[in-house]
């Protein structure tokens, strides 16, 4: 897994059967210093992750397919969490603000 | 999966017998503003998608998923057009 900011909604009417009523959000992945790792990536969101938060992003096609309950969906990353804190080496590198989360 | 953008379509007479029927489809990637980048590459195409048009796609194994009655040898489908991108 690696942590993304959620940077744009994405809304698609014609689309496989397998997506209708999962919200698609688009998520540039974040090394740990914040910068930005390769190109963004879609997921379908399984947290109720908004534009602007820190997530977590997995990118396993099989695993995904766990999450949907499905055996055979064409997907392959997911949200599957929203980061509160993140502590490396002792520092504590991010924590979302109350105000933040309100 | 990721962003791209419908450039073209590619038609091929020889090929594996998954793939008949299946329209190929040539694709970039887009950012998130819309802008093409990279190189573009072929992917199955599973919903309709017309030159021009936002789509999103599925890259690696699941790839061979959204096909009912074919498991094309895929390593990028088209699964849906992108009506807007918003926030």
């Amino acid at each position: 897994m690696e942590i993304g900011k959620v940077v744009k909604q994405v809304v698609s009417t014609v689309k496989n059967e397998a997506f209708v009523g999962r919200p698609l959000l688009l998520v540039q992945p974040l090394k740990m210093n914040f910068s930005h790792k390769g190109s963004e990536v879609l997921c379908i969101d399984f947290t109720g992750a908004n534009i602007g938060e820190l997530v977590l992003i997995m990118k396993e096609g099989s695993s995904v397919n766990d999450l949907m309950g499905l055996d055979e969906a064409p997907a392959d990353a997911a949200i599957i969490a929203i980061v509160d804190q993140i502590v490396l080496n002792d520092q504590k590198i991010f924590e979302k603000s109350v105000a933040e989360a309100v | 999966m990721y962003l791209g953008k419908v450039i073209g379509h590619a038609v091929c007479t020889a090929k594996d017998g998954q793939l008949q029927g299946l329209k190929l489809i040539i694709v970039t990637k887009v950012d998130k503003d819309g802008n093409s980048k990279g190189k573009p590459f072929i992917a199955c195409d599973s919903t309709g998608a017309g030159a021009g048009e936002t789509v999103f796609l599925c890259g690696g194994g699941e790839a061979a998923f959204p096909f009912v009655k074919v498991r094309p040898p895929s390593d990028a489908t088209i699964l849906g057009i992108i009506d807007k991108i918003e926030g």
